[in-house]
């Protein structure tokens, strides 16, 4: 099954990336691994989330989703034994997205106070 | 070079030096899609983060109201369905086409068992209104502010109108919502001010006849009575008016007590504890309807994806049926993967956001 590199030759022309060849297979054992982790981790964070933490629940189970993404992302889409370019592809985007979030939250806080200004001057609750 | 591969195998397009080369591109090209694909719903993310910042009491609200065990239950046969897509993979890969093709029709079963577990789910929250704040149109939103130009306030003026017939026809005795209140409204819009005592003992009335098993829609019609006085008014008239007497929801004729409320303020948000104190939401924070947007359209797109993941698991299936993959040739069945796998990742993060915190 993995005998398409075999030959020395091709081997040689082969990229970087491929020096184990290009078929890799998962074991089977990874595989049941993987998911076991991933349904423990799951009722985990459900089970977490029905103990009160207080601020410590976003971050536990952000935590964890975390923890079961990578794993996803490294065995089941083969991340960790395929180029470092696809790793590097995803990485790249969730940085970006970490920009959009970041710099957007500090913008929506430094207009905050003025919209809830405007909120409670036009807001009537009934007496 | 290993020009072999180029004459092996039928699979290699022409454009290609090699299989090598073509699954690279292929997978290369896959990981390119998943990244803007990360960015679409990273902007979804940014949505409700910043959603979530400013308004922690209406996502703790929001997120009070999903179900978490059905969202476990989901979370659950995603994962087992991205285990199978793995171990299809790994099928293939081996030229197992027939295990290939059970696994990728467990997969793809086990699609349809998050979108009908979805299905369930949405139908609770449209049955109990909990709705972005526009609703559907036919279902009101029981968040939904209460604005002048609301839909709920539009759908009871719809009701009150269907209920008497045409719009200009208020002023007879024979209207079903009590001619009384109709006729007490009738003489001019400064009325609201006064008569308010008759209006604050109808919605308290209203409010106390508000059960559990009550559609939000019935609660709408209920305050139809004190909306027909709007149309009464000449339609010409109707835009010199304070907008909250445009359209009174049930809320404002108890706003309008003399002394408490400056009638000449635009009344933008309008809340009345009041009503809002029984059941169907209306205990919600001001932002509850925020949630529910970002969560619908979180959900959805989400949902959408999984669709398009099933299709392409179902070609996938066909394929295998025909015994077209070997350890030669799997590329489809690696890459379909990795989009399945993108969309279980995405659920990873969706559903303790949404449901648990």
């Amino acid at each position: 099954m993995e005998s398409t590199a075999a030959s020395p030759l091709a081997t040689a022309n082969e990229d970087d990336a491929h020096e184990d060849g290009h078929v890799h297979v998962v074991p089977m054992w990874i595989l049941v691994s993987v998911w076991v982790t991933l349904m423990i981790l799951t009722v985990v964070t459900v089970a977490a989330s029905w103990i009160d933490l207080g601020v410590f629940n976003i971050w536990l189970a952000m935590l964890i989703a975390t923890v079961k993404a990578g794993v996803v992302g490294l065995f089941f889409m083969h991340l960790i034994w395929d180029r470092p370019f696809h790793s590097f592809i995803l990485i790249a985007s969730l940085f970006f997205v970490f920009i959009l979030i970041g710099i957007a939250m500090m913008d929506s806080f430094q207009y905050e106070p003025n919209v809830e200004l405007y909120r409670e001057s036009t807001e009537i609750v009934a007496p | 070079m290993s020009e072999h591969h180029h004459h092996d195998n039928p699979h290699v397009q022409h454009h290609f030096v090699d299989m090598d080369q073509q699954m690279e591109a292929g997978k290369l090209g896959m990981w390119l899609f998943l990244a803007t694909e990360v960015l679409l719903f990273g902007g979804l993310f940014a949505a409700y983060a910043i959603g979530r910042a400013l308004h922690p009491e209406a996502f703790e609200y929001g997120a009070s109201k999903l179900d978490r065990v059905m969202g476990g239950i989901n979370t659950l046969v995603l994962i087992f369905s991205s285990f199978t897509m793995a171990w299809a993979v790994r099928a293939a890969q081996k030229t197992q086409n027939q295990l290939c093709a059970i696994l990728l029709a467990i997969t793809f079963v086990c699609g349809c068992g998050f979108m009908g577990i979805k299905y369930f789910e949405y139908s609770a929250k449209f049955e109990h209104g909990y709705l972005w704040a526009a609703g559907t149109g036919k279902t009101a939103s029981v968040f939904e502010p209460k604005t002048p130009y609301s839909s709920q306030t539009l759908m009871a003026r719809q009701a009150a109108r269907d209920a008497n017939g045409v719009t200009s026809d208020h002023h007879g005795p024979s209207d079903d919502h009590g001619s009384e209140e109709g006729a007490s409204h009738d003489e001019s819009t400064d009325e609201h001010a006064t008569d308010d005592s008759s209006h604050a003992t109808t919605e308290d009335h209203g409010a106390e006849e508000a059960s559990h098993d009550e559609l939000p829609e019935e609660e709408v019609v209920q305050t139809a009575a004190g909306h027909s006085a709007v149309s009464d008014i000449p339609e010409d008239e109707r835009s010199t008016l304070a907008p909250a007497a445009q359209g009174p929801t049930g809320a404002v004729a108890e706003l309008t007590v003399p002394g408490t409320v400056d009638t000449s303020k635009y009344k933008l948000y309008v809340r009345d504890e009041k009503v809002d104190s029984g059941d169907h939401g209306h205990d919600a924070p001001p932002f509850a309807h925020l949630f529910f947007g970002i969560y619908f359209v979180m959900t959805g797109l989400h949902g959408i994806h999984v669709f398009l993941g099933m299709g392409v698991i179902g070609w996938l299936f066909f394929r295998a049926l025909r015994n077209e993959f070997s350890s030669k040739y799997y590329a489809p069945v690696d890459i379909g993967g990795l989009y399945w796998h993108l969309v279980d990742l995405i659920w990873i993060f969706l559903f303790p956001l949404l449901y648990l915190i």
